[in-house]
């Protein structure tokens, strides 16, 4: 029987390198995983509780969340592509026509 | 094994799902008009939203009831924001209809994708659950990413797209990891379940977990992003820029609108018990909105971002009614009345007004001008008296300078925060109040005061009937709350009812 605080604390650690991705990584695809790898993380922790408090919701919020974090990429992907087709970059340092 | 089925009341859900068959029936219509003539089916959604409002209304004042298991509350303020998000839905439509043809973007889907994201905030306002409070939360966002990125043709929207995509998918997993921390200390995601976790034996000792703690401090990160709160607001100058006119007024207040409804339904419902430390960390989001949305807006020169780091110094009053729901005594916290229903009357008056400030720039857009820096409108106060009377009475009201409705909306707000004691947050309202006449009144000035250069374009005014009637509608609403806000204080009173 694996504790719970192991699945806390991977789920801390995925979390943490999907955010410190998100906010350091440069390329947008990267972006749009480490996004992917945050939300992932979050079901570990979802997952993890539901089996310490014998109790389904968890679950369920995770099969949820899973939907979501597909539309989210369709979505992510579809703006990605549009953004591309005149141009090719995927870094977002070279977005930057708004800018105050 | 015996399955019960729960007694589920549909009927309470009947905007929520006539919405749904509009959507689809937008869809479809849509594959029958050609392309010339898509605005009917504009025409239809225009419609079926108004329907829609009328049923949504049709529910108001009978209490808090609940169905789908629990999972799913009409109360009056639920019922509130549901009536404004479909009022703001129907203009934005209306403003749409003309705007859509001038940047050519006419498409069905886009009528659609705004329906979309309706149906997401009904959800979000009724949601007495962390499930369908996340799902209506991601309904409202994925809809409104595609639609900021909706003129594909133009970088800048395809830029704001990306921006507002990525910051808003990273605050989405940031407050889902709040949820799951709730979620695993409470062992429950419905909201009544949550606090009743809360004041269980051993409730204190999870109020006072460090990691629940963090928790709570990822549920307010992720509102502030969703909120677009300062230092969260990065994204939001870029997104309302580059978005389509409309829809940057449409989300300006609409998502305000159906998230702060999710956020008091978490904050003051589920979590009371921690309101000492939540209160704290919205004391000083307030504060630092309020400075910097309005501190920023006086450089801009264009005028879209004007208004966009406008509407983050809003969202700031916003949540001074919020943070003024609660008075702390000597550490015990008690919540009054008059927070909410100065929350929601101020979002009311904002509906109005910001709707008919954006729509003012919708006015001059024609085909390969878009009007949107201060300088063009050098000159407009005499060439065009209508138009610019009506944009004053916009920027008097987002200012807060009577007899408009933004006048009395802020006067409910600052009395609210001093019958609990909030002193520095009324003085800080104050001064940027005063702040923001500054930036506003510069735009009256140009209109008024400065002269067309000979270089500058002849402005031209757009004559479409959709467009003059949305705005008529404005400015007599913005006028209306100010002169007389007496029944609609009374609507805003009564969003609290059954609520806490």
């Amino acid at each position: 029987m694996i504790p719970m605080t192991h699945f806390l604390i991977l789920g801390a650690i995925l979390f943490l390198i999907g955010a410190m991705g998100v906010l350091m990584r440069r390329n947008a695809i990267i972006i749009l995983l480490s996004i992917e790898l945050m939300l992932n993380a979050v079901n570990v922790t979802f997952v993890g509780f539901s089996r310490h408090l014998a109790d389904m919701t968890g679950q369920v919020f995770a099969i949820f969340v899973i939907t979501v974090a597909a539309c989210e990429a369709a979505v992510g992907l579809a703006i990605l592509i549009a953004l591309n087709r005149d141009r090719t970059m995927v870094n977002v340092d070279e977005v930057n026509l708004l800018k105050w | 094994m015996e399955v019960v089925i729960p007694d589920i009341a549909l009927s309470l859900a009947l905007p929520e799902i006539g919405l749904a068959i509009l959507v689809c029936a937008v869809l479809i219509l849509d594959l029958f008009v050609s392309i010339e003539n898509k605005s009917r089916v504009g025409v239809v959604a225009f419609v079926g939203v108004v329907i829609l409002g009328l049923i949504a209304f049709g529910q108001w004042g009978e209490g808090a009831r609940t169905t789908f298991n629990d999972f799913y509350v009409v109360d009056n303020l639920s019922v509130f924001v549901k009536v404004c998000v479909l009022l703001c839905a129907a203009i934005s439509i209306l403003l749409l209809l003309q705007y859509a043809k001038v940047e050519k973007i006419n498409y069905g889907e886009l009528y659609a994708m705004l329906l979309f994201s309706v149906f997401g905030m009904l959800v979000m306002a009724s949601g007495n659950d962390l499930i369908t409070i996340y799902l209506g939360l991601e309904t409202m966002s994925i809809s409104i990413y595609v639609l900021v990125a909706f003129m594909r043709h133009d970088p800048l929207s395809r830029e704001a797209g990306l921006k507002y995509f990525l910051m808003g998918a990273f605050a989405s997993g940031v407050l889902l990891y709040g949820m799951a921390l709730t979620y695993g200390f409470t062992g429950t995601t419905s909201i009544r379940g949550i606090a009743a976790a809360f004041s269980g034996s051993g409730g204190a000792a999870i109020a006072q977990n460090p990691v629940m703690i963090f928790g709570l401090i990822l549920l307010v990160a992720g509102f502030g992003f969703k909120l677009a709160l300062s230092p969260f607001h990065m994204w939001l100058p870029d997104a309302y820029t580059g978005a389509p006119t409309p829809i940057t007024g449409f989300m300006s207040v609409a998502v305000k609108f159906a998230t702060v409804a999710a956020l008091m339904r978490i904050f003051f419902v589920a979590l009371p018990a921690m309101a000492d430390r939540w209160n704290a960390l919205l004391w000083a989001l307030t504060a630092f909105t309020l400075v910097w949305g309005n501190v920023a807006a006086i450089a801009q020169t264009s005028l879209k971002r004007m208004l966009a780091y406008s509407s983050i110094g809003h969202a700031g009053y916003v949540l001074m009614g919020v943070v003024a729901t609660m008075s702390v005594v000597d550490g015990k916290v008690t919540f009054t009345d008059i927070g909410i229903s100065a929350v929601a009357f101020y979002l009311l008056a904002y509906l109005f007004t910001n709707l008919g400030a954006f729509g003012m720039l919708i006015l001059v857009c024609r085909d390969g001008y878009r009007g949107d820096n201060i300088e063009d409108w050098k000159g407009i106060g005499q060439a065009h008296p209508w138009a610019g009377m009506a944009f004053v009475v916009f920027l008097l009201s987002l200012g807060g300078i009577p007899p408009t409705a933004g006048f009395v909306g802020k006067l409910y707000l600052f009395a609210a925060a001093v019958q609990n004691e909030y002193y520095w947050l009324a003085v800080i309202g104050l001064v940027m109040s005063a702040v923001s006449m500054y930036y506003y009144g510069r735009i009256i000035m140009v209109m008024y005061m400065e002269n067309r250069g000979e270089s500058q374009e002849v402005m031209s005014f757009s004559s479409a009937p959709s467009l003059f009637f949305a705005l008529v509608v404005l400015v007599v609403a913005t006028l209306l709350l100010g002169i007389f806000p007496g029944s609609f204080l009374d609507a805003a009173k009564g969003t609290v009812a059954g609520f806490i």
